[in-house]
């Protein structure tokens, strides 16, 4: 028996070597540095190609970030987890099919038991589930340590080459996507990962580590109830609803607006036929009326985006607006390169429209071209006029 | 620490555990497999199906596929994948069942001659596991792993009975010769071909019909014909305006009644206005497609579109020579 085989029985047993687990730790990772090993596993993999929303906004940027988590888990159904996202804490916790959350933004929130939402657990938890990652990565012992007071193997694990095809590649996306390697230790009795430390081109980019770990404490019944600040209601998540165009006129109490003749992709371009268009529920917390929102897909990478409400949608924080004739024009930072927008009114229904990969005089010749969308199927004719 | 380490430590380096396979093996119950491989990207597998011998040679990106109903096809990964690499070829690579399955040693015996540890694998999920080469339903399977190069020599319904590992393989092994000359049919994704509906006019065989009856708002956003030369089809998208609030797709010619009627299973045939038409609906939860396809003077026609049924087939029966 060699300590590889030990090490890979260790890592494929590890979620039957304990019954629950009580965890908390940080997780710290290089912004830029996280982005270019994202982008090269995306590029390594056979016709591998990637859009990317955010970079270089004219938001707040941070280089490094660290940030808290905990986890409680009691397999195999039940978890409590408090993490950050953005800079706000959230709280989940899952009972089998069911969630409940709370945090600042988004306030008390339960999925009812409905399983199509799920709900993240934060960074803690791929440390855990350490099995998934043996088919992805060449494993090497590096020596023995004590970590957190607990014996422990120091392990280099490198992702494998030969998957161009990316199957694994989501197996170490908790990890850090795009690693040339990581060094991790492994807990040398559970085979849970106290730490994982992601490097690109020798640089670390992504830390996972524990800073306190508990094994097969009795966790109390409370750790897996959620109460809401201030004891408010918990607000069932509502999806958003895909409605096809023919049908959208009559879900909605106000009237629909659509351009004319929407662009359509060039000859050259791949064809999508969208004509569906999403329903959005009011969202009170952020001042967000009930907004349908129609995309047209032109091709080369342009989508008009119209969204549309009864009330006037709110200004988006890097958003800016400035009257010209009867419209409001401008663009919207919180990308880069910057949209361009349009806002009107019309038959009562507060429009925008947004464009990637348009300018701003082509949306606001489309904005001139809003018409009603008919309610109900077209009807046939004959245009040769017979 | 024993078995289940050895087992898991050879599966783990059976990536690595030779260099080329020639083997032998059986499928559902007896269908005789024959396989040659050298690492990383050469192989033929043999497979005698009921229908004939299905040969398959990879070599490289390059593919070529002898098919007993389907013929003589070769291709390169780079422009069309052959998803088909022989059954007993996955049986070398069971590191997928590192991650996704839970592994329990059940015992020891042999295998074509081999010692294996016999194991049990069931999706870690609960679920179903659908991973390269391995589809494992909720109860798993046992697979019988190699003590020493890793592989499994035998899954479900298939097994090894024969093999040698690191022997030399002519390099002709992993060429193909197809009987009496023959040309395979060249498995290429070419882009088709967007043209205007007077250029389609002229450059296919066959009379283009249209539909002379259309939604209201309709207009023609594309006209392609296939990549190959001359095409024996024509494919027309409208788009039904204001708001691109529906569309209407078209196709017509040879190809429609080569490849449609058994691409679907669930066709139903309906008579209107004394005319045959195959229908079909396609439904999820935010979406319909209706479809029907009609024969005339041997060109098939699919009109299908979000409309009702109705509004389709009305189009369908609707279609005229292009003046």
């Amino acid at each position: 028996m060699s300590e590889l085989a030990d090490l890979l029985e260790l890592l494929h047993t590890s979620d039957s070597r304990w019954r629950t687990l009580r965890a908390s730790g940080r997780h710290w990772w290089h912004a830029p540095r996280t982005l270019q090993a994202f982008e090269r596993g995306i590029r390594s993999r056979r016709g591998g190609r990637t859009v990317l929303f955010g970079r270089e906004a004219e938001t707040e940027e941070y280089a490094e970030r660290e940030e808290p988590w905990r986890l409680w888990l009691a397999p195999p159904d039940r978890v409590r987890a408090e993490f950050l996202a953005g800079d706000e804490t959230v709280t989940a916790v899952i009972d089998g099919d069911t969630w409940w959350s709370s945090s600042p933004s988004y306030g008390a929130r339960t999925n009812q038991g409905d399983p199509r939402h799920s709900h993240g657990t934060g960074p803690g938890e791929p440390l855990v589930h350490t099995a998934g990652i043996l088919p992805a990565v060449r494993l090497a012992i590096e020596g023995t340590v004590r970590v957190l007071g607990r014996p422990a193997l120091g392990v280099r694990a490198t992702p494998l080459p030969e998957d161009p095809e990316g199957h694994w590649h989501g197996s170490l996306h908790g990890l850090g996507s795009g690693a040339d390697a990581y060094d991790l230790i492994v807990d040398a009795e559970v085979g849970v990962l106290l730490r994982s430390e992601a490097f690109l081109d020798g640089e670390p980019f992504k830390v996972l580590e524990m800073h306190e770990v508990v094994f097969d404490a009795e966790l109390p019944p409370e750790t897996f109830v959620l109460e809401a600040p201030g004891g408010e209601p918990f607000e069932r998540v509502v999806e958003d609803r895909l409605v096809p165009l023919q049908e959208l006129q009559d879900q909605l109490p106000f009237t629909v607006l659509v351009p004319a003749h929407p662009p359509m992709p060039g000859p050259e371009d791949r064809f999508e036929l969208g004509e569906r268009a999403s329903i959005m529920p009011a969202n009170p917390r952020h001042e967000m009326p009930t907004l349908v929102q129609i995309p047209y897909f032109a091709g080369a990478g342009r989508v008009l985006t119209l969204r549309e409400s009864a009330e006037p949608l709110p200004v988006r924080r890097h958003q800016e607006l400035r009257p010209q004739g009867d419209l409001m024009v401008g663009e919207d930072r919180t990308v880069h390169p910057a949209r361009p927008n349009v806002r009107l009114v019309q038959n009562g229904t507060h429009v925008e429209l947004e464009g990637v990969g348009m300018t701003l005089d082509e949306l606001v010749s489309i904005a001139r071209s809003l018409v009603a969308l008919p309610s109900g199927p077209p009807f046939l004719a004959h245009p040769a006029g017979d | 620490m024993g078995l289940l380490g050895d087992a898991l430590e050879a599966i783990y380096e059976s990536r690595w555990s030779f260099q080329s396979l020639v083997g032998a093996g059986v499928a559902n119950g007896g269908r005789r497999l024959r396989l040659w491989v050298v690492r990383p990207d050469r192989l033929r597998s043999e497979d005698e199906t009921d229908d004939g011998a299905l040969i398959i040679v990879h070599a490289g990106t390059g593919w070529w596929m002898s098919h007993p109903k389907h013929g003589s096809h070769a291709g390169n990964d780079d422009e069309a994948t052959l998803g088909n690499r022989g059954a007993l070829v996955d049986l070398l690579d069971p590191t997928p069942l590192l991650g996704l399955a839970r592994l329990e040693v059940i015992g020891e015996e042999e295998v074509a001659g081999r010692a294996v540890i016999r194991m049990r694998a069931t999706p870690r999920s609960g679920e179903e596991i659908h991973a390269p080469g391995w589809s494992i339903g909720p109860d798993g399977i046992e697979v019988a792993i190699d003590r020493d190069r890793g592989i499994a020599l035998r899954a479900g319904s298939i097994r090894y009975t024969h093999m040698v590992f690191d022997a030399d393989i002519p390099a002709e092994t992993f060429s193909m010769e197809f009987p009496g000359g023959e040309i395979p049919k060249e498995a290429r994704v070419l882009p088709p071909r967007p043209v205007s509906l007077e250029q389609a006019k002229d450059l296919v065989g066959f009379p283009i019909l249209v539909p002379s009856a259309l939604p209201e708002g309709s207009r023609l956003v594309r006209c392609v014909l296939p990549a190959e030369d001359p095409a024996d089809g024509v494919h027309l998208s409208y788009v039904v305006d204001p708001g691109a609030r529906s569309f209407v797709e078209v196709s017509v010619g040879p190809r429609v009644l080569a490849e449609e009627p058994s691409a679907w299973p669930d066709w139903r045939v309906v008579r209107e206005g004394g005319v045959d038409l195959r229908v079909r609906e396609d439904r999820g939860e935010s979406w319909y497609r209706a479809t029907a396809l009609v024969e005339r003077d041997r060109i098939g026609m699919v009109v299908s579109s979000a409309l009702s049924l109705d509004a389709v087939v009305a189009m369908a029966l609707s279609l005229e020579p292009l003046p």
